[in-house]
């Protein structure tokens, strides 16, 4: 480091000592690049380039949605989701893994989607549903924890993700995810009808 | 002097992906008029948030799906469709600043409070408000402010929130007598909300609704709410060296936005009132006479069984709402 007080010089001292100091100082002084940045020495001077290159967040129940949909796993009470799988016409764990945690070769679940299911405005939606029984939720049941399409917003469920149609209904124009965390979910017997599910993230 | 310039970095740029950015993240850019601020879309239950703005500050795409016929006209659209809004209002913080409270003390003096400058904004050269208000018969009021440095910052700042509509509770007394004991009638009514959207607010400065106390809600005194709020973030404008408190808030300050809301959420009722919900509850009071308000009074002033049962079923039935992320 410069110390600048050193190059001050009062009337009538000598400036070359002070000035060879800033001479120096200016040879040592050097931008140094860290990791991801890229320096390039030009006439005018340094320019830093810096690469904001960095892992994109893979959250749980992340979606991608094309003709099919694919979502990363996520789960609701430690309960692995699944859904229907349009290559293979079963309903497959979102992780591609079988009850026995044996890894499927044919890929992650691909939900077909339907582009005559969806509102007024073109849109829909991809819910997380749980199946309960007695208002309880049966986590030995491997398709306690299913991804659906859905036409509408509902009361029951956790809405994962909303994706617009285009204005023809035959393509996709955006998705914006909805959840960003693995779940637990309260069942709340109602006074009457089936009881509430409150999401919440784990 | 050519090895410093050579050696000095004179630009940086930045390439790659661009970090994520959390739900109802807000960013800010001068038009050259105004100051307009935009969020990132954001969800309630499985709603976007809508705001209302001019049609001029939708993309092409939007003015068309939002059926816009005129720029000028305001336009309610829903976060997804990237609206800009206008900074309408705003607050000082520092110097400049209305005071939040004033009393008078003893001697006359006048004590002020006022919102606290953030610490990272000191840092930057916001001072506090450094005011001595006194008053006397004699003199009057008389105001001393201490001086500012001359390259001090100002500070200016906006907030943002979130309206979620919901069932209203409503309680409605009826009086009849049975001998000489009074009986007390209420009814827990519902009322529901026109529109069930979520809506963004901007606020100079933010203040809760506060909810009434239960017993003033079950007495009637006051009435429920028929939304809920949550706050999204403080908007807060930095102003260059040697700003003045008159100055305009112009493309030179630099904005800073303190998120509060990192996620997008979920608002449910404490409960989903059932039909038989509506039946109505009779008290019998002991009470003589059939004026309501006494009656209600004295029923639900004192800790008795009347009260507490009143309190339960109240309680049970009420339909105040609450935010989660999700």
């Amino acid at each position: 480091m410069l110390n600048v007080n050193e190059l001050e010089v009062k009337p009538g001292d000598p400036v070359l000592p002070a000035w060879k100091k800033l001479v120096s100082w200016i040879r040592r002084s050097k931008v140094i690049a860290g990791p991801g940045i890229r320096l390039s020495f030009t006439k005018k001077g340094v320019i830093a380039t810096v690469n904001r290159e960095e892992t994109p967040w893979r959250h749980p129940f992340k979606v991608s949605v094309g003709t099919h949909a694919i979502v990363r796993p996520g789960t609701v009470e430690g309960v692995m989701a699944a859904m229907k799988d349009d290559l293979t016409g079963k309903v497959r764990r979102l992780d591609e893994r079988d009850a026995d945690g044996k890894r499927s070769s044919d890929g992650p679940p691909k939900l077909k989607i339907d582009f005559n299911k969806h509102d007024d405005q073109g849109r829909f939606w991809l819910y997380v549903n749980v199946k309960s029984e007695d208002g309880e939720m049966n986590t030995d049941d491997p398709e306690a924890v299913t991804v659906t399409q859905e036409r509408r917003e509902r009361t029951f469920g956790q809405p994962i993700a909303m994706v617009y149609l285009n204005e023809s209904r035959d393509g996709i124009i955006n998705t914006f995810q909805i959840t960003h965390h693995n779940l637990k979910v309260l069942l709340q017997e109602q006074e009457v009808g089936l009881p509430r599910q409150i999401f919440y993230p784990e | 002097m050519g090895t410093l310039r050579r050696r000095i970095p004179f630009k940086v740029r930045e390439i790659g992906r661009r970090k994520w950015k959390h739900p109802f993240y807000h960013t800010l850019r001068h038009d050259g008029d105004n100051w307009l601020f935009q969020i990132r879309p954001g969800f309630v239950n499985a709603s976007p948030v809508e705001a209302s703005t001019q049609g001029k500050y939708l993309s092409p795409e939007a003015i068309l799906r939002n059926n816009v016929q005129n720029l000028e006209d305001p336009v309610q659209a829903p976060l997804t469709d990237r609206p800009e809004i206008v900074v309408e209002d705003w607050r000082a913080i520092g110097a400049g600043a209305d005071a939040q409270n004033a009393s008078i003390n003893a001697d006359g003096s006048i004590s002020e409070s006022f919102e606290d400058v953030p610490e990272f904004f000191k840092q930057m050269g916001v001072s506090a408000v450094n005011r001595n208000i006194s008053s006397s018969f004699t003199s009057g009021i008389s105001v001393t402010e201490s001086e500012r440095p001359e390259d001090a910052r100002l500070l200016r700042a906006f907030d943002t929130y979130i309206e979620m509509p919901r069932l209203e509770t409503i309680v409605d007394w009826e009086f009849g007598t049975v001998l000489e004991a009074t009986l007390a009638t209420f009814t827990i009514s519902y009322k529901e909300p026109t529109d069930s959207t979520p809506k963004l607010y901007q606020a100079a400065e933010f203040t809760p609704t506060t909810l009434p106390s239960e017993i003033d809600l079950l007495a009637g005194i006051f009435s429920d709410e028929n939304k809920d709020q949550l706050k999204l973030a403080t908007v807060y404008f930095v102003s260059q060296p040697g700003a003045d408190p008159g100055d305009e808030l112009d493309e030179k300050w630099q904005p800073y936005v303190e998120h509060e809301t990192f996620f997008n959420l979920s608002h449910k009722l404490k409960t989903i009132p059932a039909p038989e919900s509506n039946d109505p509850i009779t008290l019998e009071t002991g009470l003589a006479g059939g004026v309501a308000d006494p009656i209600i009074g004295s029923l639900l002033a004192t800790n008795n069984d009347l009260l507490n049962n009143a309190r339960q079923i109240y309680n049970a039935r009420s339909t105040g709402g609450t935010f989660w992320t999700i």
